[in-house]
């Protein structure tokens, strides 16, 4: 049971940190085991309804849910389910859950139509599968791949994926949903003061349910609610729409409930899930972000063709302070296997690395640095001479989940998320003199600059180059451009708005920066009132924070 | 045509060790250029005893017209006796280049010399003998243009053993990456302190053996005329620069007066340079036909820090490579200590108005003395330099 953290907002400021503490449901009598699937069942079936609904209608809840920016907010499209919409779930039963379903029916739809932004062929989202629609779903591939056939890889692979989707959604029923904590409906923790035992009061069946009975705890018990407005679990003889389950977990989840014994707010959200015939509720938790550390130093974080990953540690002026390799041994039998590339990936090595990571940056204050493996390469696959090809361990997918875990674990530890870079020419780029060329890596683990005689290791060059990319930019702060033009040489940088005519002088420098200082002036003189919102802008503004910030403004001036 | 050799020649001490276990001699005459590389058993001052006695002997005997076998008899017979070992030993290499474009090599148990042709590495044809005991290889050839010799002591293919590479730099390795960093540009100083470079960094800065290179060149001459400073005779001022541009070869005037001079005598304008800006260089010019024109005394300091800089005991691969910046010392640097085989200063002795004023550190001696030291320096390395004073 691995805590899954997210985190809500649009910048480190305004981040809600949500840590998911999951907690087994302990051995629940048959009574309530059938009242879970029951209510599983109908939660899915009411789920997959309004899915059915919206797809009917999706070209339209297209255009009219789109924000201006063309992303769609879950929170709008959630009020796509209207009262007449609503009324026909109750053939489903799902009084209850009507909140939930239409959270998460908007989460869903505003998942599918942003991925479809970016890829069209994304497939409508499917939550449950009964078995009628999956004969029929199977029956209706089948024959495409008899009439169509399955001559090329492409069509191949999409079959496949559409079968084990299939199996997937016939096998399983949707989590449900519980949007809110609360003592009268959706669900709640309860804390058994006396035997110091944890419990959870879940809303599963309606008003009308015959299963509903009165609850009441022994007398051993002393049920107190982990709620913000407290109180104590009172005996009544009335017929009560919830079960009482109690709770069994590790000792990490432990700590997070105890917290919440003394700051109940921290509970927010919950999905009951059912996994090979045990039940588990996940509950969300609302985590404090740790303090902001101010970064002294920068840790690149590079692929590696024999370890997973290769870090180095610089302090700002570019000095090596650590270096070292993650590697595990389970995973490289794993290469070794060739399981990796077919998907048998261990997902908590990802997770075992970020969290080693993330200790290192806390430790040597850093800021790490990570390659941008979006649209272009790092060109470190290797083709030696007989041919042969050696791959990276971390292919660039979960190079990629690598760093999205960062970005969550490290804000939670008071750092800044990665920054990314471009990875073009860390394997080839010597970090002594800078020299850039293929023929500086002489083999599959060596580089050996042609100019200035540096050796290092591949894996090491490669985060080393990472660590020291942002000190670079830092810089090259104004790239000036020397133009020779009818009426004599001008020195110009288009982003400052900088056009300058030296003068045969020698001390022409001294005129050019005070030029550039008076540009500086102007701007900050006119931003009062500036709404400028264009590229340009916040280019210039940029490159002028950037001079503001320097020492010496000769030192961050690049003639070329 | 008559080529010039170009010798340059780099040593690595063995971790802890302020001797190092290799020398290099090269011998200058009129009619050839000698260099041997001896590598004496051991390390420390045992073998540099051994190595020295061995380059100098056989330096001087080949130099003198004896022959290699009376040279590596004499050997023999001088060098002092190891008390552990009980032998006496030093191995070497020889490359003997004549005026005419001869070449002779005799090696004896060093790393074979790495030769190059046209940039590609070429193995050379050898006849082994016995000489006293010793199994000697001997080639010769006849040279052309850019071919290229790199003398290298075992302490080079030993190079990461154990550490960085598992067998260390080997033989095939570095010839490959001699081949893969060639230029025709490439000095054989720039060879020499990059190979050693290299060797510094597989050995993790900790070298388990002395480790020595010496770079050959073969290259067409160059000559280089410096202008510096304005005749003291203001009526010689045509003669010097009409003297100064009949000169073959490159053009650099360095001085303000200097270079106002050169355009009113020729009527080709001074175009000041922006393509480059450090603070600490006066900016440079344009003057057709001049291949360098900069500002005076400053810039002649620096070139002189960084001449010296290059040529101390302390430089390293990236002294040569700030040659490449673009600042009118680096650039003057650069001329001198690569491009030119030669050398001709043309100096000037008026006084400078500007450097009259007290508060100024400046003066006339200065000026000659940058002009002596740079020229002391790169005598030193074998070029020739003249100095012409007006």
């Amino acid at each position: 049971m691995i805590p899954i953290k997210t985190y809500f907002g649009t910048c480190l400021g305004d981040f809600m940190v949500i840590r998911t503490i999951t907690l087994k449901l302990y051995k629940p009598s048959r009574r309530k085991r059938e009242i879970i699937d029951d209510a599983l069942l109908r939660y899915s079936m009411a789920y997959q309804y309004m899915l059915d609904k919206a797809f009917e209608q999706i070209e339209e809840i297209r255009e009219k849910y789109k924000e201006p920016y063309g992303i769609y907010s879950s929170f709008k499209l959630s009020k796509w389910m209207d009262s007449t919409l609503s009324e026909e779930l109750n053939e489903f039963g799902v009084q209850p859950f009507k909140d939930s379903l239409k959270i998460d029916l908007g989460m869903s739809l505003a998942g599918h139509l942003n991925l479809k932004r970016i890829r069209e062929n994304t497939s409508f989202p499917l939550v449950y599968l009964p078995d009628d629609r999956y004969d029929s779903s199977y029956d209706a591939l089948m024959d495409e791949i008899i009439s169509e056939g399955l001559n090329d890889n492409l069509k191949r692979h999409k079959c496949e994926k559409e079968l084990l989707r299939l199996e997937r959604k016939s096998a399983s029923l949707s989590p449900i949903f519980f949007c809110r904590c609360a003592t009268n409906r959706d669900y709640c923790l309860l804390y058994d003061v006396i035997n110091k035992k944890y419990y959870a009061k879940l809303y599963l069946m309606n008003r009308s349910d015959d299963r509903k009975k009165a609850l009441n705890p022994s007398e051993n018990m002393l049920l107190r609610y982990i709620h913000k407005d407290g109180g104590m679990l009172k005996p009544s003889d009335r017929k009560e729409r919830y079960i009482i389950v109690p709770l069994s977990f590790g000792k990490w989840q432990e700590q997070y409930l105890k917290t919440a014994l003394v700051d109940p707010s921290i509970i927010k959200t919950a999905r009951l899930i059912k996994k090979k015939d045990e039940y588990y509720l996940a509950v969300n938790i609302d985590i404090e972000e740790e303090k902001a550390v101010e970064t002294e130093t920068y840790l690149g974080l590079s692929r590696d063709l024999k370890a997973l990953a290769c870090y180095t540690i610089v302090d700002s002026g570019g000095q090596v302070l650590e270096t070292n390799k993650f590697t595990n041994l389970e995973v490289n039998k794993f290469a070794k296997m060739k399981c990796i590339s077919s998907g048998a990936f261990p997902a908590d090595v990802l997770h075992s690395i970020a969290n080693e990571i993330v200790a290192l940056s806390a430790n040597n204050k850093s800021q790490v640095v990570v390659q941008s493996m979006i649209d272009k390469s790092d060109r470190l696959v290797w083709r030696d001479e007989q041919g042969r090809v050696f791959k990276p361990l971390l292919d660039c997918r979960r190079y990629n989940d690598l760093v999205k875990i960062l970005e969550y674990k490290l804000p939670s530890r008071g750092l800044p998320p990665p920054i990314k870079v471009s990875p073009v020419g860390i394997f080839y780029k010597c970090p002594a003199c800078e020299l850039q060329a293929k023929k500086n890596r002489i083999s599959k683990d060596m580089f050996i600059c042609t100019a200035c005689g540096q050796v290092m290791e591949i894996g090491h060059l490669g985060s080393l180059n990472l660590a020291k990319k942002p000190i670079q930019y830092s810089k090259d702060v104004l790239k000036v451009n020397v133009e020779s033009t009818p009426i004599g040489v001008r020195l110009i940088n288009k982003e400052l708005g900088l056009d300058f005519k030296p003068s045969e002088d020698i001390n022409w420098f001294d005129d050019f920066k005070k030029e550039i200082v008076d540009i500086i002036e102007n701007f900050n003189a006119n931003m009062p009132g500036v709404k400028d919102d264009s590229k340009s802008f916040k280019m210039k503004y940029s490159i002028i924070k950037r001079l503001e910030s320097g020492k010496d403004l000769s030192e961050m001036i690049r003639l070329s | 045509m008559r080529l010039y050799v170009d010798v340059s020649y780099e040593s690595l001490n063995k971790y802890n060790e302020e001797l190092c276990g290799d020398t290099v001699e090269v011998i200058r005459n009129g009619n050839s250029v000698t260099v041997v590389l001896a590598d004496g058993l051991g390390s420390g001052v045992k073998a540099n005893i051994l190595s020295t006695l061995t380059s100098k002997i056989i330096g001087t005997m080949l130099v003198n017209g004896a022959s290699i076998d009376e040279a590596v008899e004499t050997i023999a017979n001088t060098l002092p006796v190891c008390k552990e070992r009980e032998i006496a030993y030093s191995t070497f290499s020889i490359l003997q280049v004549f005026n005419s474009g001869e070449c002779y090599l005799v090696e004896f148990d060093n790393p074979s010399v790495i030769y190059l042709e046209g940039g590609k590495v070429k193995y050379l044809e050898s006849i082994s003998r016995e000489i006293n005991g010793k199994h000697v290889k001997e080639s010769r050839l006849q040279l052309s243009e850019d071919d290229t010799f790199v003398l290298i002591s075992d302490g080079v293919v030993h190079a990461g053993i154990g550490s960085t590479l598992n067998l260390g730099w080997q033989w095939e390795n570095v010839a490959e990456y001699v081949e893969r960093t060639w230029k025709k540009d490439l000095s054989a100083k720039k060879i020499a302190k990059l190979l050693v470079s290299v060797c510094d960094n597989l050995y993790a800065q900790k070298p388990g053996d002395d480790a020595t290179v010496a770079a050959v060149k073969i290259r067409s001459p160059l000559k280089v005329n410096i202008m510096v400073g304005p005749p003291v005779d203001r009526n010689q001022d045509n003669y010097v620069v009409s003297r100064f541009l009949s000169q073959e070869g490159m053009k650099v005037v360095c001085g303000g007066t200097t270079s106002k001079i050169v355009s009113r005598e020729t009527g080709r304008e001074i175009v000041t340079s922006f393509n480059y800006f450090n603070p600490a260089v006066p900016p440079i010019a344009e003057i057709d036909g001049i291949d360098l024109t900069t500002e005076g005394v400053l810039t002649l300091g620096k070139t002189l820090d960084y001449v010296r800089r290059c040529l101390s005991t302390e430089s390293t691969i990236h002294d040569l490579l700030h040659l490449k910046d673009r600042d009118g010392a680096s650039k003057l640097a650069n001329i001198l200590l690569e491009d030119g085989t030669s050398v001709n200063f043309f100096v000037g002795r008026a006084m400078n108005p500007a450097h009259q004023n007290p508060d100024m550190p400046l003066n006339l001696g200065l000026k000659l003395k940058l002009v002596e030291e740079l020229a002391a320096y790169l005598k030193s390395i074998g070029k020739e330099v003249s100095i012409e004073y007006f």
